[in-house]
């Protein structure tokens, strides 16, 4: 079976991160965001996944390399020369996606993580007999987003409505398509959206199915989303596979440690904490709701909350960093320097505290 | 020795990109010493000035930036310039002195008598030619440029005392916290070859001491002073500092403009600095045009001549337009840099700004600045790739690469 991940552009609002890597290579949990998806598919015997991309490819291709050998998987990048939107990518990538098989081929956006159901999907779009099956999640503020309006029992879509004004549905597109190849007759090459464009009108053939996403969704192309969604994330790990957390009396709720990282005496690390390889959380550290990518180190007495601390920078002793900071790659704060929301670029060094959310370039 | 014999090699020190964080957004897509000033790299400006100097032989250009970036720049202005532009690349940051020894081969292999040292980051006249009679006429080993500013903002720089007969400089020092003079360092050096000699002196020195401080306990405890390596040698706190009051250094001072290009906003004073000098130096770069059959201009305007202006726009003053931007019908630009390849749509106005490459600015829309070149929003900034839509206004703001405007901006920085 084959794959289509949806990656987009330069993953801008993931900034300051996205200025040191591509956004499918950037860390969540202890893991590129793209290998989290390509595993899950890997899992369900797809052999094939092609990344559709809206910039060069040569920054990605050693990395792929790596994970293909690794995963027994192939992966292709497609490159759009334009914009393609959400469905023009799927006619860029035609001739791969549709290879004679007939088999239907999945589609994802790169930004969501979730349990990744891919089985129970295939399952049921097998039984359904329908053209296409969607992913859908029950959200609390359907109005923000697209709403699709299905039938809760035959699971049959009936339309879509972007961000209605009155309530007509919880579900909204999780992002995450089963599609047969006969969908992509139905696309151009140009500009389309798939919800605007392809889907409403599968919806009226009567052909377009979708299926509820047990457990957690989340879109997390931005930092807020970003640390919502490692909580999420962690507490199905908890459900799921406890054994890869981290257990002991400095451990509080749930925590991801890399095997290589390390941790001093004295410190309370979570709950909802991720803890990157070649780490060093130095004595009397306290962390909790934050991601510590690769190579960080964190020195004695420092305090961390609801952050993301980029790859290789440093913490001083007595630091404080809370409130949505992001730290970029290799930045470096003095010690006992506090930051409320900083949003740092990399190679910087932050010498002075920051007392409200700013932007230091 | 006669002036047959004098041969003269410049060296310009450009940095490295770890370096130049204040310099962001647009250091994130081009290399600073390569950002256009006046429709000039800032590099060009004090190679041009190299030029003017008699029986200048070679020109390097010394940093850590990686030798592909200067590859086709130095090319190009060799052959445009005909004179032998090299980049040498350093392994690590040495400091300016050091840096300067590192590659002493290579700057001795002329011969030269006399070596002028710039920094890359500085905009100024460069009055090469007269300063360099001036440094012959005092007969030591160096001359530092020197020019007066306000006592207020002396502190900002390396403050030099100078002899006001003889000019000897008689004492320097690097950003004091009390006034101790309003004559400042411009970064713009001449010297002979026994520079070299003075920062092989320090090094031994700092040997010596090394050797010392192993053996003496109590000082190896005091670290009032952070240790530097041995071979990171700064010319000004190491060599003119310690030089001052031996009869080795001497001042000359300019009378013209002098600006240290450190951010985007002070780039954009540096650039209408550069045009206004081109009315006197080359004024052929300058563009005219009364909005009969090409834009009316007014005041100091570069246009690249691949870009395209619909005469009925209104450019000017302190504009510069780079290679094949497209200026459309109706558009008012006032004190701005439009980059490469940008493109600006009908009655669009751009006031204070710099327009990254390849960006485009909508119809009707507003980019402009309050126009305080030292504030951190004063001058608005677009990376590269920006797309602000039509009617949108963008104010005392920053955007980064690719990004797309479609609601109205104030005083934000937008990553």
């Amino acid at each position: 079976m084959k794959a289509l991940i949806l990656v987009g552009g330069f993953g801008t609002r993931l900034r300051p991160l996205t200025l040191s890597f591509p956004k499918p290579l950037v860390d969540f949990a202890n893991k590129p965001m793209i290998l989290h998806q390509i595993e899950a598919l890997k899992a369900v015997g797809v052999t094939e996944v092609i990344l559709a991309i809206n910039y060069r490819p040569e920054v990605m291709l050693n990395f792929l390399k790596e994970f293909e050998d690794k995963l027994g998987i192939k992966i292709t990048c497609s490159q759009e020369t334009e914009p393609l939107g959400t469905a023009g990518p799927l006619a860029l990538a035609r001739d791969k996606l549709a290879d004679g098989s007939g088999e239907p081929f999945f589609v994802l956006n790169s930004d969501v993580i979730s349990e990744y159901p891919f089985a129970e999907l295939i399952q049921l779009h097998k039984s359904n007999g329908g053209e296409a099956t969607i992913m859908v999640t029950k959200v609390d503020e359907p109005s923000k987003y697209g709403v699709v309006v299905m039938n809760e029992e035959s699971g049959k879509v009936d339309r879509f409505v972007e961000k209605p004004k009155i309530f007509v549905g919880n579900k909204i597109n999780a992002g995450i398509y089963l599609l047969n190849p006969s969908v992509l007759d139905r696309i151009e090459l140009r500009p389309t959206s798939i919800e605007k464009e392809v889907f409403p009108k599968i919806a009226a053939d009567k052909k377009l199915h979708a299926m509820v996403l047990p457990g957690f969704w989340m879109d997390v192309g931005q930092p807020k989303d970003y640390i919502t969604g490692l909580r999420l994330y962690l507490d199905s790990l908890r459900k799921k596979e406890p054994s890869k957390l981290a257990a002991g009396p400095h451990i509080v709720g749930n925590v991801l440690v890399h095997e290589n990282a390390v941790i001093g005496e004295g410190c309370l690390i979570g709950p909802d904490v991720a803890i990157g390889p070649g780490c060093v959380i130095e004595s009397g550290v306290r962390l909790s709701r934050c991601t510590v990518m690769r190579g960080v180190r964190i020195k004695k007495h420092a305090c961390i909350s609801s952050s993301i601390i980029g790859w290789h920078s440093t913490v001083g002793q007595w630091a404080r960093i809370e409130n949505m900071t992001i730290l970029g790659e290799d930045v470096h704060v003095s010690d006992e320097v506090y930051s409320n929301g900083g949003v740092v670029l990399p190679h910087k060094e932050i010498k002075s505290s920051i007392l409200k959310p700013e932007i230091v370039m | 020795m006669g002036s047959s014999e004098e041969r003269v090699v410049a060296v310009i020190m450009v940095g490295g990109p770890t370096k130049g964080t204040r310099f962001r957004p647009l250091s994130l897509n081009v290399p600073k010493p390569l950002f256009p000033l006046g429709g000039q790299p800032m590099v060009q400006h004090p190679i041009v000035a190299c030029k003017s100097i008699p029986n200048l032989v070679q020109i390097y250009l010394i940093g850590f930036h990686e030798e592909r970036e200067f590859a086709l720049y130095v090319s190009a202005i060799s052959n445009e310039l005909r004179v032998p532009v090299r980049y040498l690349k350093e392994d690590k940051p040495h400091g300016s002195a050091g840096g300067l020894y590192s590659f002493r081969d290579y700057i001795m292999e002329d011969d030269p008598s006399h070596i002028v040292l710039l920094n890359c980051d500085v905009c100024s006249s460069f009055p090469l030619p007269d300063m360099l009679e001036a440094h012959k006429r005092y007969g030591g080993m160096g001359t530092v440029l020197v020019i007066k500013v306000s006592a207020e903002s002396a502190n900002q720089f390396g403050e030099l005392v100078a002899d006001p007969v003889t000019n000897e400089l008689l004492h320097y020092t690097e950003k004091p916290e009390t006034f101790v003079s309003d004559r400042i360092n411009c970064g713009v050096y001449i010297f002979t070859p026994d520079i070299f000699t003075a920062i092989q002196g320090v090094f031994t020195e700092r040997k010596d001491r090394a050797n010392l401080r192993r053996m003496n306990s109590f000082e190896a405890l005091q670290s009032a002073t952070k240790a530097l390596p041995v071979d990171y040698v700064r010319l000004d706190q190491d060599i003119l500092s310690p030089l001052a009051g031996k009869k080795k250094l001497y001042t000359y001072e300019t009378l013209d403009f002098w600006e240290q290009i450190k951010t985007p906003g002070i780039s954009l004073k540096c650039s209408s600095l550069y045009l206004a000098q081109y009315r006197y130096t080359s004024p052929h770069l300058l563009a005219s045009g009364d909005g009969t059959k090409t834009a009316t201009i007014i005041g100091d305007v570069y246009i690249h001549p691949s870009a395209k202006v619909h005469p009925s726009a209104k450019i000017g003053p302190n504009v510069s337009i780079s290679a094949n931007a497209r200026i459309g019908a109706g558009v008012r630009l006032i004190s701005c840099i439009i980059l490469d390849d940008v493109e600006i749509k009908e009655n669009a106005v751009v006031i204070h700004a710099i327009v990254g490459w390849k960006s485009s600015i909508g119809k009707w829309s507003r980019v402009q600045a309050e126009g305080d070149y030292n504030a951190k929003l004063g001058i608005t900034i677009l990376g590269e790739a920006v797309a602000v839509e039509d009617e949108v206004v963008v104010v005392n703001s920053i955007v980064l690469p690719n990004k797309t405007l479609n609601v109205s901006v104030h005083e934000e920085i937008i990553l």
